[in-house]
């Protein structure tokens, strides 16, 4: 008769194995589907980026004009839209942490609304907003005479894409505030005390332990943060459709300019290109949720 | 035993509702001998729609005809996709400019026939039935074919002492400036929206008697001269200030907006705008759009019903496109005017205001081109107007770019 402790009955053992069968075979159609859904699209991008066709179409797409223009702009909206998230984010939560803050649930909610609120809403909103002769913000600026004559901040190929990015990271800030602020919530106390006593001020407690305790939950918010980015699509679209002359242009509405076209062999170039950056995030995920696993 | 047999049953309900959620409606034919027709109508055209459906079905009893509503924003993509997928409806109502891009993938029925006695191929617009064809294939029957012309603010006009819309394009320009002097725009240009952006680039390239020529090589050559002499003249008055600056962020949509409110004193726009500025209380007046000159050309399109190349029961569908191609379904439904001479003595054409509408893409307009890459060249254009009229490239600079990226896609075939 076993007698080691912590064994599980063979009876015990057998109907969870059966429970756990059970379980799979009922999502197991779902579960196909879904992979069928992800996995033909994604085979497919793949096989048509590395035809003959694929390389002879990525050849053209670099000496089409604008193109270099593309890329330099997605990479500004990448870095400029993750770390204005992150930022912006994290001051919100900050501020929702600090002591002198009162109906922090009332304003948690407040600073939710843009990351509810629908992505095609909002920014045909903003498009409304940034108008130059007939929006809000120019408006404003004139009435408190900042400005002496109305800003182009959509047709400005100066400021256009910063104004769009503006967007996005109101759109996607209140993520990383809802994220980091739970980290921040268990940072003991004790530690910011201990600190104060050894005559530690604001910044070298942020930095000593504010930051230190959050490390990981910002390092994944990043990733994640960065995917959505690169993929984001729908603000640049509504707002500038890529213009003005290519100032707004990125990847995601350029490959969407290749549907409209019936341009296959550009979308699964452009696709791919996505692909690769989004799995080389994906893995830096998974390795860094691994870790914390093991941990 | 029981419990596994009722795992087995709820796994095989589980697959059926999986299957079933991804499946298509397909057809939903009543019974034997009935059919059902789809229709996909634009959004503009769909009040119409519902009275000549009935009127179809009451004479065809056993026939239903389903509709699908398309916006003309995502109608592009959304034919373009149920075309590529095999997925189509029996009927779509399209632009009849993008025809050949579907013929030349064999996507659609031929329907050279269709044109008899019930339907004689010499009453449409020569121009409209060429458009909606391939290769000497006809593949739509066009219903509506019609093009911008001007329309004005003529209380404005009086105000400032003007004594009726400009004839030439230097009278335009007198026009914009007196605009100028009463504290509004001239006039603006939709170089928010690509494609409108294209459409006044073709316009004034035709006005400056640019063509398309097919060289020996299968490619096809834009007129440089006339490129740039369009591109400079619809960038001018930016700088001056008589034409909106907002023209970069607006639509059509947007300048009919501008207009209406009184912040422009012209604008290019096509017959459907004319009612509703009338409604918002505009005293419009309507004109030819000028070219140096005299009328300026303008690039004509319109609206045709096709059929997929996939589509069944094509005998009753003809039965369908016929009865909405006779001349009084072609003037009932046409926001502007139709393709067909005798529907366009309808009374409803007769409004004064119509008219100059009428004689612009009667006699100073020509087709839009359908070549492979043509739809390519749309951003290039757009980003091309966009930079001359922020100061950021010169003309020439611009139509370089134009010149090298048609040089590189515009192809024959």
């Amino acid at each position: 008769m076993s007698t080691i402790a912590g064994a599980r009955p063979r009876r015990a053992r057998s109907r969870a194995a059966r429970t756990a069968r059970a379980g799979w075979l009922l999502s197991l159609p779902s579960i196909t589907v879904m992979v069928l859904l992800t996995l033909a699209p994604l085979v497919s991008v793949v096989i048509g980026a590395i035809s003959a066709d694929g390389w002879e179409r990525l050849q053209q797409l670099i000496e089409a004009p604008g193109f270099t223009q593309t890329l330099r702009n997605t990479a500004v909206w990448v870095v400029v839209g993750t770390v204005g998230s992150l930022l912006v984010g994290l001051a919100g939560a900050l501020a929702l942490q600090h002591p002198t803050v009162r109906l922090t649930g009332l304003w948690r909610s407040v600073l939710l609304i843009p990351w509810i609120t629908p992505t095609v809403v909002a920014a045909t909103a903003w498009k409304w907003f940034y108008s130059r002769d007939y929006g809000l913000l120019n408006a404003l600026l004139l009435e408190v005479g900042v400005v002496d004559e109305p800003v182009s901040w959509l047709t400005n190929t100066s400021i256009a894409l910063y104004a769009v990015v503006a967007v996005h990271v109101w759109a996607t800030f209140s993520f990383v505030m809802l994220m980091t602020s739970a980290g921040l919530a268990a940072i003991p106390a004790e530690l910011y005390e201990a600190a104060r006593m050894d005559g530690a001020g604001a910044l070298r407690s942020f930095l000593s332990i504010t930051l230190p305790s959050i490390r990981d939950i910002l390092f994944i918010v990043t990733l994640i943060v960065t995917v959505w980015t690169l993929n984001s699509f729908l603000p640049v679209w509504i707002m500038t459709k890529g213009g003005p002359a290519g100032a707004t242009n990125i990847v995601p509405v350029q490959l969407y300019q290749y549907f409209q076209l019936g341009d296959r062999t550009a979308i699964y170039v452009l696709a791919a290109f996505q692909l690769a950056f989004s799995v080389a995030i994906a893995a830096l995920y998974v390795r860094q949720t691994r870790k914390e696993d093991a941990a | 035993m029981r419990r596994r047999h009722a795992v087995i049953g709820a796994v095989a309900v589980a697959a059926a509702l999986t299957l079933t959620s991804c499946g298509s409606g397909g057809d939903d034919a009543a019974g034997s001998g009935d059919v059902t027709i789809e229709w996909w109508v634009p959004n503009w055209d769909e009040e119409e729609s519902r009275d000549l459906i009935a009127q179809f079905e009451e004479e065809h009893p056993g026939v239903t005809i389903k509709t699908v509503v398309t916006q003309w924003e995502t109608m592009a993509n959304q034919i373009r996709v149920a075309l590529d997928s095999g997925d189509v409806p029996d009927v779509i109502t399209e632009l009849t400019s993008r025809i050949p891009n579907y013929a030349r993938q064999d996507q659609l029925a031929d329907v050279t026939d269709w044109y008899d006695d019930a339907m004689p191929r010499d009453d449409f617009y020569e121009a409209a039935v060429e458009t909606a064809s391939f290769d000497g294939v006809v593949y739509g029957v066009p219903m509506r074919w019609d093009a911008g012309s001007m329309i004005y603010n003529v209380d404005l006009f009086e105000q400032a002492g003007l004594e009726g819309p400009p004839a030439t394009w230097d009278e335009l320009i007198e026009a914009a400036q007196a605009m100028q002097e009463l504290g509004v725009y001239g006039y603006g240009w939709p170089y928010g929206d690509p494609g409108n952006s294209r459409v006044r680039w073709l316009n004034a390239y035709y006005t400056h008697g640019g063509t398309f020529t097919e060289e020996a090589d299968g490619s096809v050559t834009i007129d440089p001269a006339a490129s740039l002499a369009a591109i400079e003249m619809i960038t001018e008055g930016f700088e001056e200030g008589w034409v909106t600056p907002s023209s970069l962020e607006a639509t059509n949509t947007d300048l009919q907006n501008l207009f209406m409110n009184g912040q422009l004193g012209f604008y290019f726009d096509g017959a459907y705008a004319v009612t509703p500025i009338k409604e918002a209380g505009v005293n419009v007046g309507t004109a030819m759009w000028p070219g140096p000159d005299g009328p300026g050309t303008v690039s004509a399109d319109g609206f045709s019903y096709i059929v997929p190349a996939g589509a069944e029961n094509l005998d009753v569908v003809k039965e369908f496109v016929q009865f909405l191609a006779l001349p009084e379904h072609q003037a009932l439904m046409t926001d502007t005017f139709p393709a067909r001479y005798s529907a366009a003595e309808d009374e409803r054409f007769s409004d004064e205001l119509l008219q100059p509408f009428l004689e612009q893409h009667g006699e100073h307009s020509s087709n839009r081109p359908a070549y492979p890459g043509w739809e390519e060249l749309i951003p290039t254009i757009h980003s091309a107007l966009q930079s001359v009229a922020l100061g950021d490239q010169t003309a020439e600079e611009a139509n370089e770019a134009i010149l090298e990226h048609a040089g590189q896609i515009l192809r024959t075939s």
